[in-house]
């Protein structure tokens, strides 16, 4: 009797460990969709308003109420203090704290940070076609890692399950 | 020290102790004017000064400290936010306000756009900082003209360039705003359209014009009036430099509504004014019922009122 509990419950765990993995790829998707939104939001400010990038994340920040929104308006109050730094400086620095509890993966993470580079344009529609480009690239990488989630998912989980059946007769 | 310490936030970090160093005398600074690859200078009531490599101001060019054209456009960039597109207005006009009100001029390359028009400049090389003064005495001794009972009367102010006319005319929209010992505080609708009078930075005047003042800042002036007119409900208008027929037409359409006005016009006396066909309209109905001219002698500012012969 012991030994059947024993076998269910480690069973039970490695597969739990399977859809621990799949949950995390699925918070990743969120992710990803929601900085394509937080760019689409960034477009639409300097599209309509041609709000400077600081107001553009306070605005954008404002209507996100998740971390993100947290740390646009960060970016913004740091702007708005006058500490010296300049938007590209304060947006690297405000991202690179943030996304190191990030389920991203280095590229995705390199993609946010690397959107500093592409500011300063003296033309609008070049700093909104940056934006599209970011929107669209957060939005594919969101459909791919997607995707990709929904072809691994019976493997993970018959791996995982599997896993838990050596296991078990292993031990037995 | 609050004002050194707002004018301080407007440099970046880099090279801030120059900054620092550069502004400890802020009372006394008119300008800098910094131009690529030549010594940066001081101007200040007194005369003009060098800045060495760490700010201190010294007289002589040799061992003064100069700007790279890098250098000038990290500044651009840093006052625009890295975001330049959204101060195309103010590039085109070929100036910045940053915070406390301050105006940074800009020279460089200019782009022709379509139908022969200014686009933007390009290559900007040259940089004229002017250190932003409020004078709260401007008004002072004019005031008591203006009033009939606790009723302002429009008012017209005729100046040459550089003889303190928006000065005067901010330190009057603030008095009236405010309320003085004539009349209450009234609502006063401003429409500032370079940005001289209200200084807005991010919407906000950075210099005082008053508790009850709305500032239309960077609005064309015949379109600004009528807008404050409808919106606003503003028992006095004020505008700087009045200089088109469109212009002259609002503020005969304002003068119709109850509202009092005080405007300025170029000019260095009445006759030379009343010449100009723009402006034969508001003689004839009458609109002002003052007019002060205004004069710079001797370094002094003085004005007077004018009277009408008989």
């Amino acid at each position: 009797m012991l030994d059947l509990l024993g076998g269910v419950l480690v069973i039970g765990g490695m597969t739990g460990f399977g859809f621990l993995y799949l949950e995390k790829g699925q918070r990743r998707v969120e992710e990803l969709k929601r900085l394509a939104y937080l760019f689409k939001l960034l477009k639409s400010e300097i599209t309509f308003k041609k709000q400077p990038l600081p107001f553009a994340c306070r605005a954008s920040g404002e209507k996100i109420r998740e971390r993100e929104g947290r740390i646009l308006e960060a970016i913004a109050g740091d702007m708005e203090e006058g500490n010296g730094m300049s938007f590209r400086e304060i947006w690297r620095s405000r991202w690179k704290e943030q996304l190191q509890l990030s389920m991203l993966s280095e590229y995705e993470k390199n993609k946010v940070l690397e959107f500093s580079s592409f500011v300063g344009y003296e033309e609008e529609t070049l700093q909104e076609n940056m934006m599209e480009c970011q929107v669209e690239e957060f939005t594919l990488l969101a459909e791919k890692v997607r995707d990709e989630l929904e072809k691994k998912k019976r493997v993970v989980l018959l791996l995982s399950s599997c896993t838990g059946i050596l296991f078990v007769l292993i031990l037995l | 020290m609050e004002e050194r310490k707002q004018l301080i936030k407007n440099f970046p970090l880099a090279g801030r102790a120059f900054w620092e160093k550069l502004t400890e005398k802020t009372d006394l600074l008119e300008e800098i004017r910094i131009r690529a690859d030549k010594p940066l200078i001081i101007r200040e009531r007194n005369g003009e000064w060098y800045a060495d490599q760490e700010g201190r101001w010294i007289k002589e060019p040799g061992k003064a400290r100069s700007m790279t054209y890098k250098e000038i456009q990290e500044l651009v960039d840093y006052w625009c936010k890295d975001s330049r597109y959204a101060f195309q207005k103010e590039l085109k006009g070929g100036y910045l306000t940053i915070r406390g009100g301050h105006r940074i001029g800009l020279c460089g390359e200019i782009v022709i756009g379509e139908e022969g028009r200014i686009q933007t400049v390009k290559n900007i090389s040259s940089l004229n900082i002017r250190i932003a003064h409020q004078c709260k005495q401007a008004a002072a001794n004019i005031l008591p003209y203006l009033y009939e009972g606790d009723r302002l009367q429009s008012t017209l102010l005729i100046s040459p360039p550089g003889a303190g006319k928006t000065t005067l005319l901010r330190d009057l929209i603030r008095r009236v705003s405010d309320g003085n010992v004539y009349a209450q505080g009234k609502v006063v609708g401003l429409v500032d359209e370079r940005g001289e009078i209200a200084a807005c930075y991010q919407g906000i005047p950075q210099l005082d014009v008053g508790l009850r003042t709305d500032v239309l800042d960077g609005c064309p002036k015949a379109a600004g009036m009528i807008r404050l007119l409808r919106s606003m409900g503003p028992q006095v208008i004020a505008v700087d430099e009045l200089g088109s027929a469109k212009e002259v037409k609002a503020l005969l359409k304002l003068a119709g509504c109850g509202c009092s006005i005080l405007a300025t016009i170029h000019g260095n006396n009445m006759e030379e004014v009343k010449r100009r066909r723009l402006f034969r309209s508001l003689w004839e109905e009458g609109i002002f019922g003052r007019i002060l001219i205004l004069e710079r002698k001797a370094g002094e500012f003085c004005s007077y009122l004018y009277e009408e012969e008989e």
